[in-house]
């Protein structure tokens, strides 16, 4: 369209809302047909937000914001009472012999960082893990299923297990990975070991196998989708002007699937960092993480101290989540 | 019929790698589940381990009758309940939100972020600060109320992210209004 047609359309249409609205002031008649548009259908925002926004406050803002302050409350053994003192986080940080060089445990940090550590480097663990074992998923399935329909139902299977709940999922490996395990049994029978390994349940190894298969399927999903957004006319035109394959996967997949690599990430960061159920059931609560140390102190009542590990946790997730987003950023990205 | 090209069969050869690993990570993921399954069907002596001893449902005749552990019958029609009142609500929460975002409002930013956080804040944290805010208060927390509370949090991302990529189907071609939430929608 030329100009002048486009600028003849125009003034039509100012002479027609000029008609509709008689002697005021010219609008623009695209402006007006826009605010009239936007107006939701009878209801204002306000009364369409509010329900939800006051339930994320009470069950959402509220419970964090009362962790923060029950943190400073005082334990009486039985309750709390209201209380401002540092008492708790000290307790967190440092044991009582920390500053005497002559008790044993000089200098040493106390259970409760050692443990909010060992959380951290099983966290990190299962997401390497986890991005090794989803990508390549998460490739087959965007880049070498063509057909719709079939990408679509084997993606769909690979996510079905996100649905079910993950406590059924973790005592499903008890009867893979016991004495008797099916895992000792197959050993066993193609003479691979003489007696049953018990190292399988309850350890590290266990423990670690259990959490990756819980929530690998967290991190196949945003990859999926970011790597099914990549237009496919970019490989196409990478591919004339001569590039490798590898060449393709280095300078265009890898760099526009960041994005959905971090999400992921950071879904199977937060899961693991509050993982409490799956440490009892298949590592037989032989070490904590924070998740169990916080249910433990809650349930002899010293919710104060409960409190403390809980925001500690809830730094260090923020802390994890701002480094990744430090890493790719998401909305530059976006 | 397609000519075999070396190019054709490295391809082919590559799709058939991918397809046997996913193949092993379909097992890696169900498998421990279906053997869960199969054990369920031991006979009365057997335990959670192979091999079977024996075939019966007795297990699953103990699981329906009374037991000291809990009651199947109850909690499972109270889970049934929980679910759906929170899917109720989550529909109409969801949809109210989703029209409401269909322009861009005042806080619209943080209600956002506050609807997603719905998805990374952990359960142990959650229940920790509802439960003892709860105790302080004096009311004592039932699945009802602090349970369906806590659970529609959870489910209202999903919900939401759902009916906003709905409402920006119908808007689609009314112009470039709807283009800001549809580029947040694709983004999750």
């Amino acid at each position: 369209m030329t100009t002048v047609e486009n600028y003849a359309r125009l003034t039509n249409r100012q002479i027609a809302a000029r008609g509709l609205i008689g002697g005021a002031p010219a609008v623009d008649a695209a402006a007006e047909a826009e605010r009239k548009y936007s107006r939701e259908p009878g209801f204002p925002v306000a009364i369409l937000i509010a329900p939800a926004t006051i339930w994320l406050v009470v069950f959402l803002f509220l419970p964090l914001l009362s962790i923060f302050i029950f943190s400073f409350w005082k334990s009486t053994g039985h309750g709390m009472t209201p209380a401002f003192t540092f008492e708790n986080y000290r307790a967190f940080f440092v044991t009582e012999g920390f500053l005497d060089s002559k008790n044993p445990d000089f200098l040493t940090p106390s259970i409760f960082i050692r443990t909010l550590w060992t959380t951290f480097r099983f966290t990190i663990t299962v997401m390497a893990l986890c991005l090794i074992l989803a990508y390549p998923m998460a490739y087959f399935l965007s880049m070498q299923v063509e057909d719709f329909k079939w990408q679509l139902s084997l993606f769909l299977l690979v996510m079905v297990p996100f649905w079910t709940s993950y406590l059924i999922r973790a005592v499903a490996w008890l009867p893979m990975l016991g004495r008797h395990g099916l895992i000792n049994e197959f050993l066993l029978d193609i003479g691979a070991i003489d007696e049953p390994v018990s190292f399988f349940l309850y350890s590290e190894f266990s423990y670690t196998m259990a959490l990756v298969q819980l929530y690998v399927v967290l991190a196949v999903g945003p990859i999926f989708f970011s790597l099914a957004k990549i237009d496919k006319a970019l490989i196409e035109a990478a591919r004339d002007m001569g590039a490798t394959p590898f060449q393709i996967f280095r300078e265009i997949i890898v760099p526009l699937s960041l994005p959905g690599v971090a999400i992921g990430m950071i879904f199977v960061f937060v899961m693991l960092m509050g993982e409490f159920a799956t440490a009892v059931v298949v590592y037989g609560g032989k070490t904590s993480t924070t998740g169990t140390v916080i249910l433990n102190y809650y349930a002899i009542a010293n919710y104060p101290f409960a409190a403390v590990n809980a925001f500690m946790l809830m730094l260090a997730m923020m802390i994890g989540v701002t480094v990744i987003l430090r890493v790719v950023d998401i909305r530059k990205e976006l | 019929m397609a000519r075999s090209t070396p190019e054709r069969r490295r391809k082919a050869r590559v799709k058939a790698g991918f397809s046997v690993y996913y193949a092993i990570f379909l097992i890696f993921v169900y498998g421990p589940m279906f053997a869960m399954f199969t054990l369920s069907f031991q006979g009365p002596r057997g335990g959670v381990t192979f091999p079977m001893r024996g075939f019966s449902f007795y297990w699953w005749e103990r699981m329906m009758g009374p037991s000291s552990v809990g009651d199947i019958k109850s909690s499972l029609v109270r889970s049934l309940i929980l679910a759906i009142i929170v899917m109720v609500i989550t529909a109409i929460f969801s949809t109210m939100l989703a029209m409401a975002f269909r322009k861009k409002f005042r806080g619209s930013g943080v209600l956002f972020y506050a609807i997603m956080s719905g998805l990374m804040v952990p359960g142990v944290l959650l229940s920790l600060g509802l439960a003892s805010l709860l105790r302080v208060v004096g009311i004592p927390a039932g699945w009802w109320y602090s349970g369906l509370g806590v659970h529609v949090v959870w489910t209202l991302p999903f919900g939401f992210l759902v009916m906003m990529a709905v409402f920006n189907r119908f808007d689609g071609d009314r112009g470039g209004r709807a283009r800001h939430g549809r580029r947040r929608v694709d983004g999750f």
